[in-house]
């Protein structure tokens, strides 16, 4: 397999954000498998020698399964990878933090319309994700089947009748399996409601995180929401329930969303406008309020409110605009303070006259 | 509402603990609560099941009496030799497949409160070696989820448990009859 490079895949959109995306709250699905191989110790109790090993073996053993699927595959070694390069990774969600931070011994391998990954020694030996834009799990769950058959077709998995697949922590185990979708769900928040949306959420057994997953903040009301409990029911109930809830937060963030456009319309179009005139004009701008701003022209974009701003280029700013991104684009590394101003040039740009 | 703890803020986490019958509510703000699950306070509650696990043996280790020929606590997996001093500093991450045996009764315990069954009911790797004794676990699942269909009164579930299971007992009296699949 090819080793991949940062710059290739930065060249292209990120693959979740795509402007096919039928829904503009639901933004992204995503489905990711834990899975061990047998007769190793988990990774956190490997050598650095023997996960090295292991990423060899896996690498082999992908290239022999002869996954074709979408499209090519290329590998990653994060400690051959300087720190921008990594960060960009994390950044279009194609690898967890974590996994970047190990040392000796990780891979990632990824299909370079960035549908699909597979993260090596990080908490277990795999951990193969899907990840596409909009709301559709069930689709996603046959993708990663697929390739999870074809796997365990080379490699032999961790695997006990009892609990079924064998995870690194006990609340990962029997399908391994973690179905997530990632929420815009300004709406909500505007009218007081996302804290009892999110109590109740919990009620039924799932957990919302931020944008980068567990310990993340919720920063632009963006939320995913995913299953807790991996035992006890099949992959195919997992998706439905976990579906089941989504359409129905969707449904009431569309509620919010009415009812604040037939009650307070004025407000709607000032929380709108004000993000919108933040970032036409700013001249220097912190990640968090781009985010915060962005979000709330997202909300506009997908109201109809404007019919000059593009839904794609602000997906796409939502990425760009992260500290890695800019670094990369400027093709050396920036203090916090420079960064500001090339993100805040990066918005004008994207929002002057001249772009639309 | 404001939050119990700051009494400034309001309070969005609404937490409702039952204790020998009485009834306790505790209402927090975000920034509280995070502090308190940093704490570990809320982590038992169920904010983080990985943190029940984690304090669940912690509590197990102490509860283990203290080797003398050893600074461990508690039981040590044969295979990767961790502990549950070991296991905890990682976070409730164990170091082998080997460690869910030598843990068994806290992680069992464990699993029960955080998951919603203790056995799984999805997919198997493909060409995983299917012998008598797995067909007859699957069968055992599928009896125990049937009686539960038939309590809620889920009749179409319960008949699709029922068929499933008919297809299993024809499945185990061909092996019986093929010899093949007998265990060793």
């Amino acid at each position: 397999m090819k080793s991949g490079s940062v710059d290739d895949l930065i060249r292209n959109p990120v693959g979740f954000l795509r402007p096919d995306t039928p829904e503009g709250i639901a933004i992204s699905s995503r489905i990711r498998l834990a899975r061990n191989l047998a007769g190793h110790l988990f990774p956190c109790a490997m050598q650095e020698t023997d996960r090295a090993f292991l990423r060899d073996t896996v690498e082999h053993a992908f290239s022999a399964a002869r996954w074709r699927g979408k499209g090519r595959w290329v590998v990653f070694h994060p400690d051959e990878m300087n720190q921008v390069d990594r960060d960009v990774l994390v950044e279009r969600h194609m690898a967890s933090r974590e996994l970047m931070s190990e040392s000796k011994g990780a891979g990632l391998m990824v299909r370079v319309d960035e549908g699909a990954s597979i993260m090596v020694n990080e908490e277990d030996h795999l951990r193969i994700q899907t990840i596409r834009p909009g709301f559709c799990l069930g689709t996603l769950w046959e993708e990663t089947n697929e390739l999870d058959d074809r796997l365990s077709m080379q490699m032999e998995y961790a695997y006990d009748e009892r609990t079924g697949y064998v995870t690194s922590c006990p609340t990962n185990i029997g399908t391994g399996l973690r179905v997530s979708v990632m929420l815009h769900l300004p709406g909500l928040a505007l009218s007081n409601l996302i804290a009892s949306t999110i109590q109740g959420i919990g009620k039924l057994g799932l957990a919302v995180r931020g944008l980068y997953g567990e310990g993340s903040d919720n920063i632009g009301n963006l939320f995913q929401v995913s299953n807790q409990s991996t035992l006890g029911e099949s992959e195919g109930q997992i998706v439905r329930r976990v579906s089941d809830v989504i359409s129905q937060v969707i449904a009431y963030e569309r509620n919010a969303r009415a009812t604040l456009l037939a009650n307070d319309k004025p407000s709607l179009y000032d929380f709108v406008g004000r993000a919108y005139g933040t970032l036409r004009h700013c001249h220097r701008i912190g990640c968090n309020e781009a985010l915060k701003c962005l979000s709330a022209v997202r909300l506009g974009v997908d109201m109809d409110m404007f019919d000059n701003v593009d839904m794609t280029k602000v997906n796409e700013l939502f990425v760009a605009i992260n500290p890695a991104h800019l670094q990369k684009s400027a093709h050396c590394e920036l203090p916090s303070s420079e960064r500001d101003v090339r993100r805040a040039t990066l918005c004008r740009e994207c929002f002057s006259e001249r772009s639309k | 509402m404001l939050c119990d703890r700051c009494k400034k803020n309001e309070a969005t986490i609404h937490i409702e603990k039952i204790h020998n019958g009485k009834r306790i509510r505790t209402n927090l703000c975000t920034e509280c609560a995070k502090e308190q699950e940093a704490g570990g306070a809320l982590a038992a509650l169920g904010f983080n099941i990985a943190e029940v696990l984690f304090n669940k043996m912690q509590q197990a280790a102490g509860k283990q009496p203290v080797r003398q020929e050893n600074t461990h606590r508690g039981p040590e997996c044969p295979r990767c030799h961790w502990t549950f001093d070991k296991i905890t500093k990682h976070n409730g991450r164990l170091g082998c497949p080997e460690c869910y045996r030598t843990f068994d009764n806290v992680i069992t315990d464990t699993l029960s409160k955080v998951q919603r069954g203790v056995f799984h009911a999805g997919k198997r790797p493909v060409d995983h070696e299917r012998t008598m004794s797995t067909v007859a676990f699957e069968r055992e699942r599928l009896r125990l989820e049937l009686e539960a269909h038939v309590s809620r009164e889920e009749y179409e579930e319960a008949a699709v448990c029922r068929d499933r299971i008919a297809q299993l007992d024809r499945e185990l009296e061909s092996m019986k009859s093929d010899g093949a699949g007998a265990e060793e």
